[in-house]
């Protein structure tokens, strides 16, 4: 059995979500105050009820409080549905139980209502109508672990309330009936450490005294106070042993060890409780609720970790739910098992590439069916590493293909008067394909789409004949510019890459994606926006004064060029100039990294001027 | 609590698997059920599953709670659950799995007053040209296990063409209440019923959620609760037992089928036990009852005379009923526990103990006779009848629109069952009921006077009394009107002591046995089942424990050689 869904209704920042799991592990991520850690304590408010002490309460705040007319919300509704019951949880939980044509599943909707000056009051119902209530008994089937945000591990160990271990003990001991045997252990330890000399002597000494005070005063025992197993198992504690001990069982105490090794050793010690007891009892449903594992942890121990939870949620009726800001997780996860959460939307992303056929996405004029999708969910797996990762905690994005955009548009950026990771986009360098990435906001179902903005900047590549060898730097300025004429000829009269229409295609006419392309390439744009209708504005541009700077070989050629052009400079000059510029270029990692030190070096230097391309400042216009 | 084991009773408690068990009256059924039960209970493993322990009526089912109790010192708790069987399948089956099954806008829910329904208009079905909903109301119309319809639980005999006009009013009524969720209790089981048969799931976990079932008065169980029973079965429920005694069958108004008990004791599926031992009467008692037993049963054991004299058996030949009373408290004198048992309203008002009262107003919106009713309660301290019967009556001033709307009522009821300000208003009301030291015009204006008040109406409420032959009671006082007769204490009909026990018993026969009535022509042995006269003289006669008196009418008189056939040695009486 596991949670399949939930229903949440005015509940602190969430004003209505609906919600679906997977049955073993799932990872919530979100910016703050996506509402992860609400999410995770709905959850939570059921399980409560399976546990003597709440942890956890409602209050007149928690109520859903509309931003805008300050009116808050009377009434918290949260309905879960589990799913994959046997028949002995079914008849567990019958009360519950809805029988439904296509899989008979349980329901529990439980509820708060705001009053004046009074706690809020509870209420719930199981199955399908209100009205109809389980016996309060059936809520101990409903277990779980919490480790909170800001949680103490250490304490969690060592506290005599809390104490975890001794939990353990305590039902191995009751399940083997050996709770005598214990006490037998104890007992004779007790009996030989009283028989001992120091404590008979110091009992005579105090008779001895007694009596002389009033002869008829009885005489004392001494005995050690632990009759109950509870003491006994309490003072069972973790430590850590030295690797070479002088004497046994001796060592560091927790307090004494890092705060990230002490979380580990808390959540062995909740594995080891939940198993053993889903283990002993078939109808109970385990739930293991983490916020934020990475904290403490560094990137391989919270992969570590990651993998030993997947291996050790392997039973029916444990459920593993996280929330995390780390990339280091989300990118060694399954999409299927990540969710994504904003305002009112939760969504699996690996879902986003489910049923989706009927959308008739084309690509290279087929239409995409299951597989289609599939493999490109796979694909996008592969190239979620941590960085890219980071993509699915931003507001916005911008897909690049190259490592020139990547490395250069923050730059234009900060040209612009703002820095991506305050605008909280994200510039994501897609490598060989955008596709994958789109299909994650493309959906024309809401659903089914997670909803960022997306800028796509990518490259017209018009005549890619411009690579030959016949239209190199040194060809193009032979035999008075004819080749160069002759390029600047066929670049313009040559049609766009289809690509570009495939991209376009791709949108699916989703408004929240935006394909910028640039005339030829993103380097050509570079250099042909930053020649200057007057001749002489040219040497105060940074593009030619990085070619200065860096001395570049084909420097003299451009210049005597640029000498015979008109003062006013046509289209034509203009492109020429460019395009000889463009030529110039080393290649492009090299460029890219070098341009945008040296355009950070000059950038709120008045004397030089430099223009981004237009398709650029279109493409951050759209993410605003 | 001591529990005083026999061969008998031993077998009972260690047997498992499907087990019906005849027990006859005395032999402390409950007792053992209650013991059996605290046995399971503390043997029980299951956490979330558990035994379901079901009653035919709420008496009986709190008679079983208590013996629990006694046994075990603490009430019994979930996973387990002691109720009654309707109830039971109302809210196990039918509430919750309607929907799987019907059609249905919101939630069910079973109607406490069937005569709500009475209100529905079906004009359109016409028999002579008369609707037929006045000659059968819809309050009386119930569904067969074929799916026929029944009017007062009986098929009718129409004519082709009128059959065909009432089959479709009934249809139509049917679907007009299942669409609206306003069942009749018997609807309930019907649809229970087909909603096991469609979804056997349901009955499948039903059967896991209770491992164990225990149908006390289980010869009261009708036809539908029978194959409600045998669904359960059929879908994996391993532990039943239906206990009782076919021969106290009462209820075939309600439609119980003791034939159908006994055919599960025939049953070579079913492990058949015999309760014999009455532990209750003296011998001369258990064989005077056993007389209705068909042949084959007639192995009842009673406990033994406390000495040889002893003759716990009276006959009162009686020619008019004015001494019958008096001469009963003479003869049962040295016993505290005692009641007369009669059948029938007209021996009733004979013995000067009929426990209504005439209605003097008339019904607008409700009979003030209620509040009366509930003063009544409130003295007698059970104050729960008391709240409940206002609870029924208040919306009805508060909004009067209610009378034509029972979802509407009963859902303001439902709202207002926890509304703590509402409850402390009907306190207040029923603490404030008038006395009845007034005449009866004044204490309707005080009523009327005291509703508006507490419950604020904007005008009094509409209490008019009949006049007529009715108006010179208006200026006599409501003490006098109202008043309880000594015996309507100590009268009760045959139904009401069912399952209980007294000292003595004095059964009060009519001359003949026409209609309804009870005479000595009655007791012959039956050959078969017996009818229902026979087993409620059976069960008057099984109440006592040391005295039970039969009073005769005189023109009824036996012979001596038929006197000691039917009652042995027994003291005659005359008056």
């Amino acid at each position: 059995m596991y949670l399949s869904n939930m229903t949440i209704e005015n509940f602190r920042g969430i004003s209505s979500m609906n919600l679906s799991f997977k049955k073993d592990i799932n990872i919530i991520i979100g910016e703050n105050g996506a509402h992860k850690s609400t999410i995770i304590d709905a959850i939570r408010l059921l399980y409560n009820f399976g546990v003597p002490y709440k942890q956890i309460y409602i209050k007149n705040e928690d109520f859903f409080t509309n931003s805008e007319t300050g009116e808050s919300e009377d009434i918290i509704s949260i309905t879960y549905e589990f799913r994959g019951l046997t028949e002995i949880q079914k008849g567990t939980l019958y009360e519950y139980i809805i029988f439904d044509s296509s899989e008979d599943y349980a329901s529990i909707t439980i509820n708060y209502e705001r009053r004046q000056d009074k706690h809020p009051k509870f209420n719930y119902f199981t199955g399908g109508n209100p009205g109809q209530r389980a016996n309060s008994g059936t809520f101990e089937i409903f277990q779980h672990y919490f480790l909170g945000a800001l949680r103490d591990s250490t304490s969690d160990l060592l506290s005599p309330q809390k104490n975890l271990l001794a939990k353990v003990i305590k039902r191995s001991i009751d399940t083997n009936n050996s709770e005598q045997e214990f006490k037998d252990i104890m007992t004779n330890a007790n009996s030989e450490l009283l028989g001992r000399d120091e404590v008979s002597s110091t009992k005579e000494n105090i008779n001895s005294n007694l009596n002389d005070m009033y002869s008829s005063i009885p005489n004392i025992g001494l005995h050690i106070e632990q009759s109950k197993i509870e003491p006994i198992v309490n003072a069972i504690k973790p430590f850590l042993p030295f690797s070479n001990p002088i004497e046994n069982n001796t060592g560091l105490s927790l307090f004494q060890n890092s705060l990230g090794y002490n979380n580990l050793i808390y959540i062995a010690t909740v594995l080891s409780d939940m198993n053993d007891r889903v283990n002993k009892d078939e109808t109970i449903h385990h739930a293991l609720l983490i916020e934020e594992p990475e904290a403490h942890l560094h990137p391989q121990l919270q992969l570590n970790l990651y993998n030993f939870l997947k291996d050790q949620i392997c039973n029916d009726n444990c459920q593993l739910f996280i929330t995390s800001h780390s990339p280091t997780l989300t990118s060694k996860t399954e999409l299927e098992k990540l969710f994504t959460v904003d305002t009112n939307s939760f969504k699996c992303v690996g879902e986003m590439f489910e049923d989706r056929v009927n959308e008739n996405l084309t690509q290279n004029n087929r239409t995409m069916n299951d597989n289609d999708f599939l493999s490109k969910r796979k694909m996008l797996e592969r190239y979620l590493d941590v960085t890219k990762s980071q993509m699915l905690y931003a507001k916005s994005l911008i897909l690049v293909e190259g490592i020139s955009e990547e490395l250069l548009l923050s730059t234009f950026a900060e040209f612009e008067g703002f820095k991506f990771e305050e605008k909280d986009i994200e510039l994501v360098q897609t490598g060989t394909s955008f596709y994958p990435f789109l299909l994650l906001f493309n959906s024309t179902d809401e659903n089914k789409r997670i909803a960022k903005k997306v800028s796509v900047v990518t490259d017209d590549d018009r005549f890619t004949d411009s690579k030959k060898a016949e239209y190199s730097f040194d060809y193009l300025v032979l035999d008075d510019y004819n080749k160069l004429n002759e390029l600047r000829e066929n670049i313009s009269n040559s049609a766009i890459s289809s690509r570009i229409n495939n991209l376009n295609s791709f949108k699916n006419g989703q408004e929240n994606i935006e394909t910028f392309t640039a005339y030829k390439t993103f380097e050509y744009e570079i250099t042909k926006s930053n020649v200057p209708d007057r001749k002489e504005d040219i040497f105060s541009n940074l593009i030619f004064l990085y070619l200065v700077e860096t001395q570049n070989s084909k420097l003299t050629q451009i210049q005597s060029y640029i000498e015979q052009c008109p003062s006013t400079l046509t289209d034509i000059y203009k492109t020429n100039i460019a395009m000889l510029m463009w030529k110039a270029l080393p290649s492009k990692a090299e460029f890219a990294q070098d341009f945008a030190y040296f355009l950070l070096q000059y950038k709120d230097d008045e004397r030089y001027n430099f223009n981004i391309p237009n398709y650029i400042r279109d493409s951050f216009n759209h993410l605003r | 609590m001591n529990f005083d084991m026999n061969e008998e009773r031993e077998q009972y408690i260690y047997e498992r698997g499907k087990i019906i068990v005849n027990a006859c009256p005395g032999s402390g059924k409950t007792t053992s059920v209650g013991y059996k039960l605290m046995n399971l209970v503390n043997n029980w493993d299951y956490k979330c599953s558990g035994i379901a322990c079901l009653s035919f009526t709420n008496v009986a089912k709190n008679e079983i709670n208590d013996k629990f109790f006694d046994f075990n010192k603490a009430s019994l708790n979930y996973p387990h659950l002691i109720s009654t069987i309707d109830s039971f399948i109302n809210r196990y089956i039918t509430l919750p799995h309607f929907k799987t099954k019907y059609r249905c806008q919101g939630r069910p829910m079973i109607l406490e007053n069937d005569s709500i329904l009475d209100s529905l208009s079906f004009q359109q079905f016409r028999i002579n040209n008369r609707p037929i909903q006045y000659i059968y109301p819809p309050s009386k119309i119930d569904i067969n296990v074929d799916g026929t319809f029944l009017f007062n639980g009986n098929s009718l005999d129409l004519s082709d063409e009128d059959k065909i006009i009432f089959d479709r009013y009934c249809r139509t009524l049917k679907n007009h209440q299942f669409l609206r969720g306003l069942l009749k209790n018997s609807d309930s089981l019907y649809a229970a019923y087909q909603i096991l048969l469609n979804n056997p799931r349901i009955a499948n976990s039903l059967a896991k959620r209770f491992k164990y079932i225990i149908v006390d008065e289980a010869q009261d169980t009708s036809e539908i609760q029978h194959l409600i029973i045998d669904q359960l079965i059929d879908n994996g429920l391993k532990n039943i037992e239906l206990i009782g005694d076919p021969y106290q069958s009462l209820y075939e108004w309600r439609n119980a089928r003791p034939d159908l008990f006994l055919e599960k004791v025939a049953s070579v599926d079913w492990t058949s036990l015999e309760f014999t031992r009455c532990k209750r009467s003296l011998e001369p008692i258990v064989k005077a009852y056993s007389l209705f037993r068909v042949q084959e049963h007639n192995n009842l054991v009673g406990q033994e005379l406390r000495d040889d004299n002893e003759k716990p058996i009276h006959i009162i030949y009686f020619k008019n009923y004015d001494q019958l009373v008096s001469k009963y408290e003479e003869i049962s004198s040295e016993y505290r526990r005692k009641k007369i048992l009669v059948r029938g309203t007209s021996l009733l008002r004979e013995l000067n103990a009929l426990n209504t009262y005439i209605d003097l107003w008339k019904e607008t919106p409700f009979s003030p006779l209620q509040f009366i009713y509930a003063k009544e309660e409130l003295q007698n301290g059970d104050i729960k009848s008391a709240i409940n019967r206002l609870f029924n009556c208040i919306p009805l001033l508060i909004n009067p629109d209610f009378a034509n709307n029972v979802k509407s009522k009963q859902d303001f009821i439902e709202v207002n069952r926890d509304n703590h300000s509402f409850t402390a208003k009907l306190l207040l009301l029923l603490k404030s009921i008038p006395d009845f030291n007034k005449t009866l015009t004044e204490w309707n204006d005080e009523v009327k006077e005291t509703c508006s008040s507490i419950f604020e109406l904007e005008s009094p409420p509409t209490f008019v009394l009949k006049a007529g032959i009715h108006r010179p009671k208006h200026s006599m006082l409501v003490s006098q009107l109202f008043e309880r007769t000594v015996n309507s204490t100590n009268v009760s009909t045959i139904h009401k002591v069912k399952g209980k026990t007294y000292d003595s018993i004095m059964i009060v026969l009519s001359p003949n046995s026409s209609g309804q009535s009870l005479s000595i022509n009655d007791f012959i042995r039956p050959d078969e089942m017996p009818d229902e006269k026979k087993r409620l003289l059976y069960v008057a006669m099984s109440r006592p424990k040391w005295q039970l008196v039969v009073a005769v009418p005189n023109q009824s008189r036996l012979t001596v050689e038929r006197h000691a056939e039917l009652f042995g040695d027994c003291i005659v009486h005359e008056i």
